[in-house]
């Protein structure tokens, strides 16, 4: 039975640990208003994956099972560093059986793949477990299987014991986006499930960062050896320009702000070594600038505003 | 308090001539005494030789000698033995007789004033008897004896014992009055009505009397399809006792005895009954372990009488509650009604929550129950109803003199159980298609929850009980007043006080030792190393835990004339309803002089108000509390009747109904009022006719009825989360029904009746939806123009044979037919492409049931009767209840098909 096979294999995984940067993972999750609800996979390896054979599941009000949550089939193909959007797919307000609104058009059009129709995946209300499989193993977890305390709970949150009881909620009514270090999904099942570990909140119906993902992969900041030095001046700036200067021919810049949301971002066209940056659009406060250099390379330093 | 005495109401027969030994007719009519009906199939022996029945008008006649005094013995269950001496002369004599019925002590004037009489009470009606109920039921549900009457419709739905349901002229039991004994027991909030409730029902019935059509009860009860009166056993005159047995093929067994003392000295009374209900029905795992019991005792005092009366059943059984799509039922039924059987499984395998099989395994069959699995090699049914609910009943009645009547009822009942569930829906194993119960046992009994405890076992699901238990007091009591011949009139008072209590309970722990729950909001919230407050063991509760007040307070009215050939009446109410609820997990009020802040604080909570500092150990702390809401309704009803000669008669009636909301559409889950809350209103328009011969009678009549405001079967949010009710759905009810009794033979009667119904929602609108203050907070386009009204058939077609072979012994052959089915459907729900679109019309079905009944004397004073039946005798596969898909067709649709051919036989020894 196919759902014998689930539990061997959660359990199983418990000793098996993929390597960082090797495999899928999910790197956003909108769980909004009606049914604007949306995830998001990213490819953090080098080189385009086929999506047959993994799916997304739903493990609804701490259900051990995914048989009333939905499951998703994936299908296509996801490019190197590049994402993977899945949206809710009600296309028409169902007022039958309940309401069951239909998805905003807009979020749709941001989709690579819509879900299938209730029960699905994209029907998740902020007390789901939501994991990605390839084949019979779980290669991303967010949420915890078989939570008992979301059998009523609503939603986890940033507080003992972390199920909605105290604290804020995160997974309802949030758009979490996966903190730029997570390099390689949960494969073992959390206890207690804390989202703050990996997860950083945005506002409700927050959709701007959908379809693009920061990750540290890309970067590889910590695979790679910091090899190319570089500075940005003024620093502390407040006069909104900042000199980027470095010893290799820079490719891409982004700015990225505490809440690990890009704010800024540039490529570089000519093969120089020495740019300028226009950060008037930046409120004050304390960013990250990412470079990637000509030679694959990359590194990162932080920048204050003022 | 009538008298034990024979009542002849007319003695003709003058001595014209005398003719020797010539023979003369002696003929005449045999009424009950109660209600001046006529008893059909009362044995009548004249002078121990001449042996005869009253037919279907109560009718008898021997021919006599004349000019002599002859013995006319008359017998008929239920009533006492008349023996009579008649003195015939030289013509043809009519001799009229009323049978006195055993309950003679008994008859509080509050059942017997809501009761129709034949060729007077200008409405459709229809009566059915102890008898008849004996000899139809079987082991079923009380309701579905209703079948066999035109305009109802009763269905066993999954198949559980006490789960059946019925409707009138297609209103749903939500809007039908059900008394028992003259009390109302609808429920208070919601108007339904739980028959598993009233298990040992069909047991202590003597008669039951279904009067259809508007607001039919003269109480202040607001019914719109119309009202069933149960009326149960009294006293008996002698000292008795009977035993019955009853099983059937699929193994349902139930142990019934009765007892009463008959007359005791001091005018004292008492009857005793009780049943044991055990086994299985028809559906899996639909188990039903049930008692029952029963206590009448009467006490009569001059011109008073006193009785106490207690029922009450308490019982627990297995449901199926999940409809099922038609290919997983039946391979053929899925073909006949268009489905690609192999596409549809395929489709309904490959969603999660419904693998109930799979292509190659193919329908499951029309027992299949979906709601059950193993658990530790027992079957596990996740869906257990259990309730207990006794009722007392004070009844004093008061008789003056004969003109007077006052009749009084002060009752109580208490209820408590509710209904399981698995709190989270779980996986199927595809090659049972039983749930998989293990699993989730062994998953709880494996897994912790860190934060709580890492030492004992944590459920993340269980079985939990949603308990709906209720305290329930009323006062009924009328006043008859007869001011002469031709006018009567009637007062009356209809108070109740009743408290719901709702709550969702752990009932098993399924392996777990504990479930967390946080619903309680004033529940200390869990800290590193205290958590036991959020740590729910069995019986604790959880998710939700609110009270309901409803307050109920009505008076009614009646005049009736009678002039000759003429009957009428004008019958009014009015009644307040008030509703109040209280939600102890919700955030507590705070309730200052000058204000009251609503959900203000629950645990950990501050208010800071004018410098004072408020929480829930405030003693301005109360908990989550709405005002008390109230509304008016109201009735006016009126109506005639003539007798065109003997043979003939015809009736009319109109009226109109103002119903209150009932408590579910006025407070929500939060505790909040419902958004535009409106009365429904009710106008109808009825005609009849009745003929009645020796050999033949029928009635038909049509009715109209138009019903504004239907409510809604949702309920609707807006985005900010308020209840609202859409108002504006109007459904016109209209329709003919029909029905005959012909006497073939004097042991062969031949039963017919018919029903055409045309029922549909007539409106559509733009409604738009108002906050308090006004501001427009949602808007529905729906049309439901023309749209057949769904879950109950509008064609019905019955007849039955029944043929006395032999004295005592009968057989009789029912068929049932049914057309016109629509699937249950939410017409404010047709909104966009499926505006006026109509729901899925279920395929007709016909039922062929069998029943037979052999009464022996032995011993002189036993009688053992030996009776049995087979129903659907042709196995026929036939779909009963149906929810309309997305679709709206046969392959989206969900059903509950009826139940196989199933035997039953019982033996009862009485004397």
């Amino acid at each position: 039975m196919k759902k014998t096979l689930l539990f061997v294999s959660v359990l199983a995984l418990g000793t098996t640990y993929a390597q960082n940067c090797s495999d899928l993972f999910i790197s956003e999750y909108i769980e909004g208003s009606g049914n604007d609800k949306a995830l998001e996979i990213y490819n953090p390896t080098g080189s385009a994956i086929d999506l047959t054979g993994y799916r997304v599941e739903r493990f609804s009000n701490g259900d051990a099972t995914s048989a009333a949550g939905g499951v998703l089939n994936l299908s296509g193909s996801i490019g190197a560093y590049s994402t993977f959007v899945i949206v809710n797919g009600v296309g028409v307000t169902s007022t039958a059986t309940g309401s069951s609104p239909a998805a905003s058009p807009a979020l749709q059009a941001m989709a690579d793949l819509l879900d299938v129709p209730y029960p699905a995946p994209t029907f998740m209300n902020g007390n789901d477990a939501i994991a990605l499989f390839n084949g019979a193993t779980m290669i991303d977890l967010m949420g915890k299987i078989g939570d008992a305390g979301m059998v009523s709970g609503q939603s986890w949150s940033d507080a003992f014991p972390y199920d909605g009881s105290a604290g804020a909620w995160y997974t309802k009514d949030q758009t979490l986006i996966r903190k730029a270090s997570v390099k390689v999904g949960v494969s073992v099942n959390p206890d207690p499930f804390i989202v703050t570990a990996e997860w950083d909140s945005l506002p409700k119906d927050t959709w701007t960062e959908l379809g693009q993902h920061t990750c540290d992969c890309l970067l590889g900041l910590n695979e790679m050896p910091k090899t190319v030095s570089f500075a940005v001046y003024p620093n502390p700036s407040s006069n909104g320009n900042v000199i980027v200067s470095a010893s290799e021919e820079i490719e891409y810049i982004e700015v990225v702000n505490m809440l690990g949301q890009v704010v800024l971002t540039a490529e570089v066209k000519e093969l120089i070594k020495t740019t300028s940056l226009n950060t008037s659009s930046l409120t004050k406060g304390i960013y990250t600038v990412r470079l990637r250099f000509t030679n694959k390379s990359a590194s990162q330093t932080s920048l204050v505003i003022q | 308090m009538r008298k034990f005495i024979l009542s002849i109401l007319a003695i003709f027969g003058l001595t014209v001539a005398a003719y020797g030994q010539s023979k003369v007719e002696l003929n005449g009519t045999i009424f009950d005494k109660e209600n001046d009906e006529t008893v059909v199939g009362a044995k009548i022996v004249c002078d121990d030789v001449l042996v005869t029945k009253t037919d279907i008008d109560g009718k008898y006649a021997f021919q006599v000698e004349a000019n002599k005094t002859h013995q006319l013995k008359i017998t008929c269950i239920g009533f006492d033995t008349l023996v009579l001496d008649v003195k015939v002369g030289s013509t043809n004599t009519t001799f009229d007789a009323a049978l006195p019925i055993y309950a003679k002590v008994m008859d509080d004037v509050v059942v017997k004033a809501d009761a129709a009489k034949t060729r007077e009470t200008p409405i459709a009606f229809s009566k059915l008897t102890a008898k008849q109920i004996s000899e139809d039921l079987g082991t079923r549900d009380l309701p579905m004896v209703l079948n066999s009457t035109p305009g109802a419709y009763a269905t066993e739905q999954g198949g559980g014992a006490g789960d059946a349901r019925v409707s009138i002229r297609g209103f749903d039991q939500r809007n039908i009055a059900v008394l028992v004994d003259g009390v109302p027991v609808n429920d208070m909030e919601n108007g339904q009505v739980y028959w598993s409730n009233w298990d040992g029902l069909g047991d202590i019935t003597r008669y039951m009397q279904v009067q259809r059509g508007l607001g039919a009860s003269k109480l202040s009860i607001v019914s719109v399809g119309g009202t069933m009166n149960i009326v149960t056993k009294g006293i008996d005159a002698k000292m008795g006792a009977s035993v019955k047995q009853e099983v059937n093929n699929y193994g349902l067994y139930k142990t019934s005895l009765s007892y009463n003392t008959g007359m005791l000295k001091g005018n004292w009374g008492v009857t005793l009954a009780g049943a044991r209900k055990w086994g299985s029905s028809y559906a899996d795992a639909t188990f039903d372990d049930a008692w029952s019991y029963f206590l009448k005792v009467q006490k009569k005092f001059d011109k008073h009488l006193f009785s106490l009366g207690v029922n009450g059943a308490p019982q627990s059984h297995g449901q199926r509650t999940t409809r099922l799509p038609i290919a997983v039922i039946d391979k053929g039924l899925a073909e006949r009604t268009g489905i690609n059987y192999l596409q549809s499984l395929d489709s309904i395998s490959n969603v999660s929550n419904s693998q109930y099989t799979t292509t190659t395994i193919g329908a499951r069959g029309i027992r299949y129950n979906p709601n059950y699995g193993i658990m530790n090699g027992d079957d596990f049914n996740e869906k257990v109803n259990y309730f207990h609910k006794p009722q007392f009943n004070l009844t004093h009645s008061y008789d003056p003199n004969d003109k007077m009547n006052l009749t009084t009822v002060v009752y109580m009942s208490i209820g408590k159980g509710g209904g399981t569930s698995m709190k989270n829906q779980t996986s199927r194993d595809t090659t049972t298609g039983l749930i998989n119960m293990q699993d989730v046992y062994d998953y709880n009994s494996t897994h912790f929850a860190n934060s709580y405890s890492t030492t004992e076992h944590v459920s993340s699901n269980y079985i939990r009980s949603a308990n709906n238990d209720h305290k329930w007091v009323g006062l009924l009591s009328t006043f008859n007043y007869r001011i002469n011949k031709k006018w009567s009139a009637m007062f009356g008072l209809d108070a109740r006080y009743y408290k719901g209590s709702h709550y969702q309970s752990i009932y098993n722990l399924m392996g777990g030792e504990y479930a967390i729950d946080n619903a309680d909001e004033n529940q200390p919230i869990p800290t590193p190393g205290n958590t036991s407050n959020s740590m729910k063991r069995v019986g604790d509760k959880v998710s939700y835990y609110n009270d309901a007040f409803v307050k109920w307070g009505g008076v009614f009215g009646q005049i009736e004339y009678k002039k000759d050939k003429w009957s009428t009446f004008l019958t009014s109410s009015v009644n307040e309803t008030g509703y109040q609820r209280v939600d102890y997990f919700k955030k507590k009020d705070i309730v200052l002089a000058d204000t009251t802040f609503e959900q203000a604080v629950g645990y950990g909570d501050t208010l800071d108000y004018n410098g004072q500092k408020y929480t829930i150990n405030s003693s301005e702390a109360r908990f989550a509390t709405t005002e008390q809401k109230w509304f008016t309704g109201a009735t006016v009803k009126g109506g005639a009747n003539y007798n065109i000669d003997k043979n003939h008669n015809v009736f009319f009636n109109t009226g109109f109904l103002n119903i209150a909301p009932k408590m579910n559409a006025v407070f929500d889950n939060n505790n909040r009022q419902f958004l535009e809350i409106k009365n429904q209103k009710v106008y109808s328009v009825e005609l009849g006719y009745g003929y009645k011969s020796k050999k033949f009678s029928s009635n038909v009549n049509g009715y109209y009825t138009l019903w504004r405001n239907k409510p809604p079967q949702s309920t609707y949010t807006t985005l900010d989360g308020d209840s609202y009710n859409i108002n504006g759905l109007d459904a016109l009810h209209k329709g003919i029904e029909l029905d005959f009794i012909y006497k073939i033979l004097p042991n062969l009667d031949f039963e017919g009746l018919a029903s055409f119904g045309d029922w549909k929602t007539i409106s559509g609108s733009v409604v738009t939806i108002y906050d308090q203050d006004n501001n427009i907070v949602g808007q529905v386009d729906f049309s439901a123009k023309d749209v057949h009204v769904g879950d109950a058939a509008q064609m019905q077609l019955g007849s039955s044979l029944r043929y006395e072979i032999i004295e005592d012994f009968y057989v009789k052959l029912r068929f049932t037919y049914f057309d016109k089915n629509y699937a249950n459907f939410d017409p404010v729900g047709l909104v966009g492409t499926n505006k006026d679109r109509e729901s899925w019309k279920m395929p007709s079905y016909s039922l062929l049931d069998f029943n037979f009944g052999y009464e022996m004397k032995f011993l002189k004073k036993y009688r053992a009767t030996l009776s049995g039946g087979v129903m659907n005798i042709l196995n026929t596969v036939y779909i009963t209840d149906a929810q309309n898909g997305a679709g709206f067709d046969a392959s989206t649709a969900t059903v509950y098909v009826g139940m196989g051919r199933r035997f039953n036989v019982s033996l009862k020894v009485a004397f």
